[in-house]
């Protein structure tokens, strides 16, 4: 199996002929040229692979320390795991997709002792990068035409569902996330099971949920639903000169009103454009019962995320019933409360957005003007209001909106009572030593003793990597490691445990970062919107939640469209690979075709030209 | 001679000769502007099996023609009706590949795609053919030139002010066709029924064999095309008033057509002296019999429409009235003799995506000035050549010619070629100075080599601006395009492409589309060099120093054209460019370009 004239085993280097034989084999795609052009941006997941020489003196690999084959004799170790894997039977004709290549030792042994086609799924170039350097897969007469490497977790949809999965353990263990998503489209596929929606987001005009909206629409594209935004902003400015026009309650009832039903038109409007299979809204969202009334006759399910506190705000006694899923923040007593009401709560905590609140480095521009000692980002409810200034000693800063600017706070704020962006946000996580985080509440002059559900700005200051202290709720410990030597935030109860915790950990930078890792590791595993969606999404799902008819999309059932295909193979084959999907368009079946990926088929070709004589994109 | 997409004719399988497909979705004026260049193919080679890919709604209009063996009709505005109403993908794409399977199977050797847009690079890229000209899409999905004038006619839609070549002859160039040594083939083709029918049409009328007759085209496809219902009628009462045995024809179709032409009839015909002698045909001469109508008639005055296009293709001579969209010399009808009268506006042409809602272009065509145009024109021979033509623009140049109008006249020069030669007004802007420049540069450049006599730029000492300006793009060009130059050799040298080298080619190449952006006379250049960088043909990662190979031609040839420009100097030699040496004109020729042929 390795080509002994060519590969330097003994230095264990890399051999540019057999790189170039292997990228010759893969021909002109879009793995070659991510392998060429050393794009390692997909790799975040797991430690830089390393080459290290076995025992036998062949060609190993480890990764962050582990080895992902055997240090002795990893030819061996790989004909054994084929051996282990082909006492399951017979491999179908279809082929068997084998989840991780490492170097490859295992996929060899396969292709020696069988002779159908085998699809292998690495998500990491680097390691095919190293494979590619060091094993010629172009070398075995009977190899050829049978090896067939895939990068890309949505090319796994493209395959036969006969195809039989075969995992190779040590990889995954090191790519834990990638190879779920690739199991559970696998699985999708063989199950006949939709993992791709059409949804329509709805966030809210303005407010605290709106980046919430973002962040779960980014986690629905993630999790590989096909996501329309309908953004509320630019309405902002009409909402609140609505406040600003009269001081009279009726008039701003009647104007409320009047704007209220310009903005169900405006729903209305994007989802008989869109036609979702699932219109997904969030706390705020300019839709009102007599919108989701009419959305429910219609046939479109409205998925309702409320990230409020049910106690302050009441207007889901109105909504939850008219929607097809009510997902909350909160456990006891709201889900008894609704159930009351015959509805089922979902419950389903905020989370953060690892595309906006991630680690950064900061130009010192941005470090003198967001960075401090100790900061505060959030509005001026009653309780910060009340709480901060016994922080003003210690170097604080504070940003955000709604402070009364008359009392001592003012001096620690450089941009008063201006919003911040998300953006903005991340760098003031990014740049202050301890970020404290105090819940919002408009009794207390402080900590809320009795609070529960945990806040967005929790998640996003860890998953920034920022260190913070939080006050204390009840619905944390479900969340987070909050005790023992592997806590992964720091707690307080009261101003004085504040201070007494801020000072500690000041005095102490290397618990606070390792404090800070573990919090970060902790929210991208378990609390990123992409984890909160699939969970949800699954779930309606599970619970007979479809896509939306034909009749009502015009978008097609993919199995339908493949009787149809017949024996036209080329056809068939493309089709396939919408089947995650369930039903599709014309704007579906051009969505995956982009210019500098693959060779662009005949069948795709003829798609693209039949959306352009509809009007283009 | 429809082939309905079986391909087959009654030219029979076997014979001598290529196949030849043509891809031109595009309107009725296009396809007679793309004749010329089918009768020059049918000419070259004789045994050439050609077909036509068009529209269906205009496969019609294409009856009076014969010099191909059949057409494709594609009926876009159905297929997009089935889409929209949500017919089921299968069905729509077995109906699309249906129509390229057909297509497929004349086993193409060589396809000619005049179809400027996406569905054109697509179905370029779908029809497999031995060798492609024109537009098409790479196998990653990029467009793509197959030809160094189809890279002209994308450069030009962007910079139309600086174009001096008409439609006609790019899509000669783009096709590889020589001149046409018979322009007079369609007129003899015409079936004896057609011209029986349209004799015919005009004995109902009373109109006799001799009687002079003029038609008039006074519809448009929008309404700022169209030159005022009033304008009509008084060129209409002019002519008559002055020929007492003359007629009139008003052309059209449709209800607006008819509603605008009764208006003439009607405004004329207040004067016993007239009338009777002005019909209205609207919706009387479909394009097949528009043709035979046409050749009886003795001149055709005419809004930016097909019509004046099939008039050209038969020999008919117009007089086009150019304001608006229209710029006359890529799009006005190519026929000797035929005269242009355009608008001298200093924001004329629109550009074409404009919805003017002043059109006072139209207001400068005055209808004395354009009666006494037909008049002039009418006095010359039907196909003046020689010195009747000389006669014929000087009788134009003699007349007076309004303020803020210009008259010119069409000529064919040695190499066949339609130019517009100016009888009287000038427009003293960068166009008109630097259009037969650019002419000379891009034929030499992308004409494997044809020379033309020397041209030199000369501003308008008024226009001092200009000179400095000019001198300005140009140098920085220069330097642009020699730092380019030297950064690919950098990469070259290196053995890898360096991600900091890429991103300082980066900001060569913005400095250089900058230039042109905020110099347009330099903006062909900037625009043809963008242009020429998208489409290296290169996928192959693996070939990537023949990527960097052609990447550094693309900056070389900018140069050179900088070069180039800079020798027309009206002084000679360089005054600005610093550093470099003006080497003379040492253009790069497209017949050492790798010739990139289809699958």
């Amino acid at each position: 199996m390795w080509d002994s004239s060519k590969s330097r085993l003994d230095e264990i280097s890399a051999d540019a002929d057999i790189l170039r034989g292997n990228l010759r084999m893969l021909g002109p795609c879009a793995l070659s040229n991510r392998i060429l052009a050393r794009q390692d941006e997909a790799c975040g997941e797991t430690d830089e692979p390393r080459v290290v020489k076995a025992k036998n003196g062949k060609p190993s690999m480890t990764v962050g320390g582990i080895s992902v084959h055997s240090l002795y004799d990893p030819e061996k170790e790989g004909r054994e795991w084929v051996r282990e894997a082909l006492s399951g039977g017979d491999l179908p004709k279809e082929g068997v997709l084998v989840l991780g290549l490492g170097m490859g030792y295992h996929v060899a042994a396969l292709l020696s002792a069988t002779s159908v086609p085998v699809f292998v799924f690495e998500p990491d170039i680097r390691r095919i990068r190293l494979s590619f350097s060091f094993i010629s897969w172009d070398q075995e007469e009977r190899w050829r035409g049978r090896i067939h490497f895939l990068s890309e977790t949505g090319e796994i949809a493209r395959l036969d569902r006969q195809i039989r999965l075969l995992v190779h353990a040590p990889s995954e263990r090191s790519q834990k996330r990638a190879f779920s998503d690739a199991k559970k489209l696998f699985r999708s596929i063989q199950e006949d099971m939709i993992s791709s929606l059409r949804i329509l987001v709805v966030p809210p005009v303005t407010g605290g949920s709106y980046p919430v909206a973002v962040g779960a629409a980014h986690g629905l594209k993630a999790a590989g639903h096909r996501v329309s935004f309908f953004d509320a902003s630019p309405f902002e400015g009409a909402l609140l000169a609505i406040g600003q026009t009269t001081s009279l309650d009726l008039h701003k009832r009647q104007l409320q009103g009047i704007f209220s039903g310009f903005m169900d038109e405006m729903v209305m409007a994007r989802v008989l454009a869109v036609k979702p299979d699932l219109v997904v809204a969030l706390a705020q969202a300019p839709m009102s019962p007599a919108l989701l009334s009419r959305l429910r006759d219609m046939g479109y399910p409205v998925a309702y995320w409320f990230v409020e506190d049910f106690r302050l705000t009441t207007y889901w006694e109105r909504v939850a019933p008219l929607v097809h899923d009510f997902a909350v923040i909160q456990k006891e007593p709201f889900l008894s409360l609704l159930a009351r009401s015959g509805v089922r709560g979902t419950y389903l905590p905020a989370a953060a957005d690892p595309s906006v609140f991630a680690p950064r480095e900061l130009s010192p521009e941005d470090r003198k003007l967001y960075g401090a000692p100790v900061g505060f980002m959030g509005a001026g409810y009653h309780n910060r209001q009340r709480f901060l200034p016994h922080l003003a000693d210690l170097g604080l800063k504070v940003f955000g909106t709604e402070w009364n600017l008359s009392d001592a706070l003012a001096a620690a704020m450089p941009l008063p009572n201006r919003r911040m962006t998300p953006d903005e946000c991340a760098r003031i996580f990014c740049a202050t030593t301890v970020n404290v985080n105090l819940h919002s509440s408009v009794y207390h002059n402080g900590v809320n003793p009795d609070g529960d559900f945990v806040n967005p700005r929790t998640f996003e200051i860890a998953s920034c990597g920022g260190y913070q202290v939080v006050d204390r709720r009840s619905l944390m410990e479900e969340l987070f490691q909050t005790e023992g030597p592997d806590a992964e935030l720091c707690f307080f109860d009261s101003e004085t445990s504040c201070r007494r915790e801020i000072r500690r950990a000041t005095g102490d930078p290397e618990g606070r970062r390792a404090m800070a890792d573990r919090a970060r590791k902790r929210v991208l595993a378990c609390h990123t919107y992409q984890v909160r969606m699939e969970e949800w999404v699954s779930g309606m799902l599970e619970r007979g939640l479809r896509p939306a008819s034909p009749a009502l999309t015009g978008r097609w059932p993919v199995e339908g469209l493949l009787k149809s295909a017949g024996e036209d193979r080329g056809l068939s084959d493309f089709l396939k690979r919408f089947r995650p999907m369930g039903s599709v368009g014309l704007d579906d079946l051009v969505g995956q075709t982009l210019p500098g990926k693959d060779e662009i088929s005949p069948e795709e070709a003829t798609f693209l030209l039949m959306k352009e004589f509809s009007g283009g994109p | 001679m429809m082939t309905d997409g079986t391909g087959k004719t009654d030219r029979k399988e076997g014979r001598p000769g290529r196949t030849i497909v043509v891809l031109a979705l595009s309107r009725m004026g296009d396809l007679y502007q793309l004749y010329p260049t089918i009768l020059a193919l049918r000419e070259e080679s004789p045994d050439d099996r050609i077909f036509l890919v068009i529209y269906r709604e205009f496969a019609q209009a294409l009856e009076p023609l014969a010099a191909f063996d059949g057409i494709f009709p594609v009926d876009g505005a159905s297929l997009k009706r089935r889409i929209l109403s949500g017919e089921d993908p299968v069905s729509l794409y077995r109906m699309t590949a249906g129509i390229l399977g057909a297509i497929n199977n004349l086993d193409i050797d060589l396809l000619i795609n005049l179809t400027p847009n996406r569905i054109g690079a697509m179905i370029g890229y779908l029809i497999r053919a031995r060798e492609k000209r024109g537009l098409s899409m790479t196998r990653d999905g990029y467009r793509i030139h197959q030809s160094p004038w189809i890279l002209y006619l994308s450069m030009f839609v962007k910079n139309r002010l600086y174009n001096d070549l008409n439609l006609v002859d790019l899509f000669k160039n783009i096709a590889g066709a020589g001149p046409v040594r018979d322009p007079g083939r369609p007129r003899k083709e015409l079936s004896r029924e057609a011209l029986g029918r349209a004799d015919d049409l005009l004995a109902e009328w009373g109109i006799s064999p001799g009687d002079p007759v003029v038609a008039m085209a006074t519809g448009a496809s929008v309404e700022i095309k169209r030159w005022p219902v009033t304008s009509f009628s008084e060129v209409v009462r002019d002519l008559l008033i002055a020929h007492p045995r003359m007629r009139i024809l008003l052309l059209g179709s449709g209800a607006e057509d008819g509603e605008r032409n009764r208006q003439i009839v009607q405004a004329v015909s207040t004067s016993g002296a007239v009338a009777g002698r002005i019909v209205d045909l609207t919706g009387r001469t479909p394009v097949a019999s528009l043709a035979a109508l046409l050749t009886r008639v003795d001149l055709l005055l005419s809004n930016d429409t097909g019509t004046m296009h099939v008039a050209a293709v038969f020999g008919t001579p117009s007089v086009c009235l150019s304001f608006s969209q229209l710029f006359y010399p890529e799009t006005a009808p190519v026929l000797t003799g035929n005269v242009v009268v355009s608008s001298l506006r200093a924001c004329a042409p629109c550009a074409p995506s404009a919805l003017c809602n002043n059109p006072v272009c139209r207001e400068d065509l005055s209808p004395a000035f354009v009666a006494r145009v037909i008049r002039t024109r009418l006095e010359a021979a039907r196909q003046p050549d020689g010195w009747s033509w000389d006669n014929l623009e000087k009788g134009l140049a003699a007349l007076w010619v309004p303020s803020g109008v210009q008259v010119a006249l069409c000529r064919m020069n040695h190499r066949g070629e339609a130019e517009f030669v100016a009888c009287g007004g000038q427009k003293d802007d960068p166009g008109s100075i630097l259009r037969p420049v650019y002419r000379a540069l891009w034929r030499e450049v992308l004409g494997r080599g044809q020379k033309d006599d020397s041209v030199r730029i000369v501003w308008p000492e008024s226009q001092g601006g200009w000179a400095r300006d000019w001198d300005l793009s140009l140098a920085t060009l220069k330097v642009q395009a020699e730092a380019g130059i030297s950064l690919v050799r950098q990469c070259l040298s290196g053995g890898r492409v360096d991600p900091d080298l890429a991103f300082r080619l980066e900001s060569v190449d913005r400095v250089i589309r900058l230039t042109g952006e905020v110099f347009p006379p330099v903006s062909p250049l900037s625009t043809m060099f963008s242009l020429e960088k998208e489409s290296i043909g290169v996928r192959d990662p693996l070939e990537w120093r023949l990527l960097v190979e052609e990447t550094q031609k693309t900056y070389e040839r900018l140069l050179e054209r900088v070069l180039w420009l800079d020798s027309c100097r009206e002084e000679g030699g360089s005054l600005l460019l610093p550093g470099g040496q003006t080497t003379g004109r040492c253009p790069e020729h497209y017949a050492d370009h790798p010739v990139i042929t289809g699958s």
